[in-house]
């Protein structure tokens, strides 16, 4: 049992190996954002050609205190019951089909929009984001540092009980 | 009686093992996004298992379908069902909505119905282990 086991596994590394010749290999050595990364940095490692641009910290709070965005919060939402940036508004990437006509209803497509998510090793605000260029919405930025970046400088947070 | 009941466990089994390999096999990098967003490996690991991986489940699912080492294939689903069932029970404790990635690229997000899928094929898994080492 042990000895198939392990020539399975024998097997499936060679035949890895052999994959990574074809198209649409990948290195064995990947890059991944981890939780010490600047987000910028991570960001350009998780973004593909044609997703929304990065937005920094300090051009978040700028548009949030100018009331220049819509702030989406892709996390889940127990997570935004807990705390979010004051005003956003929650859109969990998975459900965006079920909600997008609740949540943006009111949203004209070239309203400036900023996504976030639970930081750099959270992918979902590139979902989200993605979901909403196909729809049409043309200005749509992710404030990648995310929730952790917000929270780690001290800025103002809001709780809520009920969503949106 | 027992006998059928064995043979069509197991080939069950390894059809659901053998088809959810595919879309790992074909875009190795969509499976890696999904083992990154689960956020239990170093990043250093996440490519070489969304190489390797896929095959393994691939020629476990295959043994059991052909009934060739299959002992060894099956002891292995049921060490790589038990791993992927605690990755999403950890996923769900932390409240991360990562995409499941089991059977598609992004696909359905990880929940307890996925886990309660999940703890279905555990069991049959389980069952063909225990078929295999009572004959």
């Amino acid at each position: 049992m042990i000895k198939q086991a392990l020539v399975i596994i024998a097997l499936s590394i060679g035949l890895g190996a052999l994959r990574q010749l074809a198209p649409r290999g990948i290195h064995w050595m990947g890059s991944w954002p981890d939780a010490s990364m600047p987000a910028e940095q991570a960001y350009k490692l998780m973004a593909k050609p044609g997703d929304p641009g990065f937005i920094s910290l300090q051009e978040t709070i700028s548009a949030h205190s100018q009331k220049k965005a819509l702030i989406l919060d892709a996390r889940e939402s127990e997570l935004f019951k807990e705390g979010h940036i004051p005003g956003a508004r929650n859109l969990p990437y998975y459900e965006y089909e079920a909600k997008a006509a609740n949540v943006l209803g009111d949203v004209p497509a070239d309203t400036p929009i900023i996504i976030y998510c639970e930081g750099v090793t959270c992918e979902s605000s590139f979902f989200l984001g993605r979901d909403m260029q196909k729809t049409g919405y043309t200005s749509v930025r992710i404030f990648y540092g995310g929730f952790p970046e917000w929270q780690k400088a001290g800025l103002p947070l809001e709780k809520s009980e009920k969503i949106n | 009686m027992k006998k059928w009941l064995f043979i069509i466990l197991r080939l069950t089994l390894g059809a659901i093992i053998l088809g959810s390999s595919i879309y790992k096999i074909v875009t190795p990098a969509d499976f890696a996004h999904s083992v990154f967003n689960y956020q239990i490996l170093p990043g250093w690991i996440i490519n070489p298992v969304a190489i390797i991986l896929p095959w393994v489940q691939f020629l476990c699912g295959g043994a059991l379908i052909i009934n060739r080492g299959t002992k060894g294939g099956a002891i292995l689903i049921l060490l790589m069902i038990i791993t992927f069932q605690i990755a999403v029970a950890s996923a769900l404790i932390r409240g991360l909505n990562v995409a499941c990635g089991c059977f598609e690229a992004g696909g359905s997000p990880a929940t307890w119905i996925i886990f309660g899928r999940d703890s279905l094929i555990l069991a049959l898994a389980a069952l063909v282990v225990w078929f295999q080492n009572r004959r």
